[in-house]
């Protein structure tokens, strides 16, 4: 047997809404896809989330507190995935809160998990507060999720700080809900700007997409539908992740009118590709 | 539509700057900001490492130090003010 990986990746954003929940669902079920075993833990304890994501909340017995708390074993509390082959979830308790669990236990389930997966994902919750905290301890690396709008950059930049102050690595950030036509009428910053607002590495761009509210509405994360391009840029990401060098894709769309001027007109010298 | 192509042949024209612009330079200004911010506790910690280094050479008045952070525009300093009453007499 194939000696597993087993990296703990924590999934933050210090701001809500932005994408963590998402992000976290479809790196796992694409990690998972690529072959590797792979466990997504919800760490936002009473707000219960990635269950629904990943179309499992009906399979739940046993939850992340109760599993700390000894009422049942590791396996029990790890529901397999009925999509992706090796992704297994352990939920969020719905009904505790973020006291519920500590640093140290939580770090101890991860640890436990480590020799038989490829990556353990941990779904942090939002804000900058004990929670965030306890998703970091088991952490071997953190992926940032932004979205281009000032808020989300601002609090993506304190929890960047905190993750270095913490003794992880530089966090890797993941663009989300980023609109090429936006950029290209200078409306929203470009991949550059945040970039060096942030001076960070990144490790994917998912663009704003429909697909995402339908693929949530069923609880089928759109990794799995071809024809999904955040669900494509998530499997781009995961490939990145397991170690392959996958260049960053141009979200220019074709945007009709606009786009053909642009092209007549030639370059500009300012455009910046998302 | 129509207007969309407006805006955009202004920004393409540079008759006008986009709104992404004036986001980046903001976020500039207020990430410096955020970054340079010392919660009470470190400053009145660095206040006092930095007495505590001083008396080593020369007598100062505790009581009037003052240490602040002065910001314009993107920089940041740090600003001290340390009365001096006597240098002392021989290595401490």
């Amino acid at each position: 047997m194939v000696a597993k990986k087993g990296l703990a990746l924590v999934v933050t954003s210090g701001k809500g809404g932005v994408g963590k929940t998402t992000t976290t669902a479809n790196l796992g079920a694409a990690l998972a896809l690529r072959g590797n075993s792979v466990v997504v833990i919800d760490a936002d304890i009473g707000l219960r989330n990635l269950d629904v994501v990943l179309g499992l909340e009906n399979r739940i017995v046993y939850d992340l507190v109760q599993l700390i708390e000894g009422h049942c074993e590791l396996h029990q509390a790890m529901i397999r995935d009925k999509s992706a082959p090796n992704l297994y979830l352990i939920p969020a308790a719905q009904t505790r809160d973020k006291t519920a669990i500590t640093a140290e236990q939580l770090t101890e389930v991860v640890d436990r998990l480590r020799p038989d997966h490829d990556y353990v994902l941990i779904d942090s919750p939002a804000g900058i507060e004990q929670g965030f905290k306890n998703s970091l301890a088991p952490a071997n690396l953190a992926i940032v999720v932004t979205t281009p709008e000032v808020s989300a950059i601002r609090d993506a930049d304190r929890v960047i700080g905190l993750i270095e102050a913490s003794g992880l690595p530089t966090p890797r950030l993941i663009l989300n809900r980023m609109r090429a036509s936006m950029v290209q009428q200078k409306d929203m910053m470009s991949t550059d700007d945040i970039l060096t607002l942030l001076s960070v590495q990144l490790v994917g761009i998912v663009p704003e997409d429909e697909s995402i509210i339908i693929s949530t509405n069923r609880g089928v994360p759109a990794v799995h539908d071809p024809k999904s391009n955040a669900g494509q840029a998530y499997l781009r990401v995961a490939a990145r992740i397991d170690g392959e060098d996958i260049p960053f894709v141009d979200l220019n769309e074709r945007s009709g009118l606009f786009h053909r001027l642009k092209k007549w007109l030639g370059p500009t010298g300012s455009e910046k590709n998302a | 539509m129509l207007d969309g192509i407006r805006r955009s042949l202004r920004r393409v024209l540079a008759l006008e700057s986009g709104s992404g612009q004036s986001a980046a330079q903001r976020l500039q200004l207020v990430l410096v900001q955020d970054r340079t911010t010392f919660p009470t506790e470190t400053l009145e910690a660095l206040k006092n490492d930095i007495v505590a280094a001083i008396s080593k050479y020369a007598m100062i008045d505790q009581s009037a130090i003052e240490v602040e952070v002065r910001r314009s525009g993107s920089s940041v300093t740090l600003v001290t003010n340390i009365p001096i009453r006597g240098s002392q007499r021989g290595p401490a």
